[in-house]
């Protein structure tokens, strides 16, 4: 069995951020104080969901282009892969807005985003589900998983930067630039970032994989 | 394509004006739940509930108002239209129609609504564009999920499930800019609420254009 070296870089990557997360120095501000490091793994998460749906409205995009079979599996195994990685940001958030916010849900606009974009996906798992015919379900979950990325978009995207949010950077760029970040934690921010998009990537490769051999066991 | 656009929205209309018991169980809906609020609140209603409660009756409405919308594609007519006309040209008269429908709707259950429970809004002018262009495009998300959901076994169950997540953010606009018209003064426009609300629309026009043709064929 040969190992892409791309799996390699996402353990080293991950493996490198939890240590130097943990050790390394970092800015000392009010409030937030050493939860700081939660950024490593609480942010990281976002991008590798964003990355994961994206991709899965890729192959969303191919299957209807083609109609290959293939693709509606990748397409749920990025899906289901992103649904698992967003419920880990979703719970480092959780944890952290319990240490800064005082409370572990809040009213703010990238919440309600999130809150509604696992809505959304998991809409589209009962969806899926709910069609027998093999070819149909495929189909109509292709169509709405390209609603369904195009409308997340338009919550993380759009909606948080017309409304003031406890998230830092806004009401604004909900992006990570503005963050108080120095150049140490830029340091292992950003292979954190590479690195988590690699091991979800992997993680939906392997649900694929096993996706696969159940069908041809059933087929068999 | 224009002229099959027109021809399908005709005969929605025409079809749907036949069988008016559909539009009349829209407006008792309206009415009785207008009603009951009427009845819950006895006449003292804060202004953020009369928002919510608002919005809330107006989109359980609409739901119920597009579920209707694929009802007669699905029999065994779906093949006869199949062969007339453009799938692109079938959403895009029913995009048309139940906008069309929901705008109307949404403005008379605006006129129930403040003659139960009195009307706080002070900037009328950005409330009737801000329901005009909410209603629109609620109709044309509702009316893609309607295709969608009708393919299925459990259309009308599943109809809630699909639709209410996707129009969360339509609908966090639009009680956002109602919150606006509570206090801002009689000429206020809210353009960035307004634009929103039509980059919404245009964006599930869109959608619906390109996704269509894919759910159409069986």
């Amino acid at each position: 069995m040969q190992i892409k070296w791309w799996k390699i870089l996402g353990i080293i990557l991950v493996l490198y951020s939890i240590i130097a997360g943990l050790l390394m120095p970092v800015p000392h501000l009010n409030i937030l104080n050493e939860t700081i490091r939660n950024l490593y793994f609480h942010v990281t998460m976002w991008f590798s969901m964003i990355f994961l749906m994206l991709m899965s409205m890729v192959q969303s995009v191919k299957y209807l282009s083609g109609f290959d079979k293939v693709r509606d599996l990748k397409a749920e195994a990025l899906a289901s892969t992103g649904m698992f990685i967003a419920l880990l940001g979703l719970t480092t958030g959780m944890i952290w807005a319990q240490f800064t916010w005082g409370a572990f849900w809040v009213n703010d606009p990238k919440l309600n985003g999130v809150a509604v974009t696992m809505l959304i996906y998991l809409a589209y798992f009962i969806l899926r589900n709910s069609i027998e015919n093999e070819d149909a379900k495929a189909r109509v979950s292709a169509i709405y998983n390209i609603i369904a990325f195009v409308m997340m978009i338009v919550f993380i995207g759009v909606l948080p930067r017309m409304a003031d949010s406890l998230h830092p950077g806004n009401g604004g760029n909900p992006a990570f630039g503005t963050y108080d970040m120095n150049n140490s934690m830029r340091m292992v921010f950003y292979p954190a970032v590479i690195g988590w998009i690699l091991i979800g990537s992997w993680i939906a490769q392997l649900r694929f994989r096993i996706k696969v051999l159940e069908i041809n066991k059933e087929n068999k | 394509m224009l002229q099959q656009i027109w021809h399908l929205t005709k005969k929605d209309i025409t079809l749907n004006w036949r069988e008016r018991y559909a539009l009349y169980s829209m407006l008792l809906y309206v009415l009785s739940t207008t009603y009951v609020a009427f009845l819950t609140f006895e006449g003292t209603i804060n202004e953020r509930s009369w928002v919510a409660l608002f919005w809330i009756i107006t989109l359980f409405a609409a739901i119920n108002a597009s579920l209707q919308s694929f009802k007669r594609e699905l029999s065994q007519q779906a093949l006869f239209y199949y062969t007339l006309a453009k799938p692109r040209a079938v959403i895009l008269s029913k995009s048309l129609y139940n906008s069309g429908l929901l705008v109307v709707l949404t403005l008379l259950s605006y006129g129930i609504y403040s003659l139960f429970l009195g009307n706080p809004i002070t900037s009328q002018v950005s409330f009737i564009l801000s329901l005009i262009l909410g209603s629109s495009a609620i109709a044309s998300v509702l009316t893609l999920v309607a295709g969608i959901a009708s393919k299925t076994n459990n259309s009308a169950g599943l109809m809630a499930v699909l639709s209410i997540p996707l129009l969360f953010p339509l609908l966090l606009n639009l009680i956002k800019t109602s919150q606006l018209c509570l206090v801002e003064a009689p000429d206020f426009i809210a353009w960035n609420q307004l634009l929103f609300l039509l980059l919404l629309n245009i964006v599930s026009v869109l959608l619906s254009y390109l996704l269509f043709p894919y759910l159409w064929r069986d």
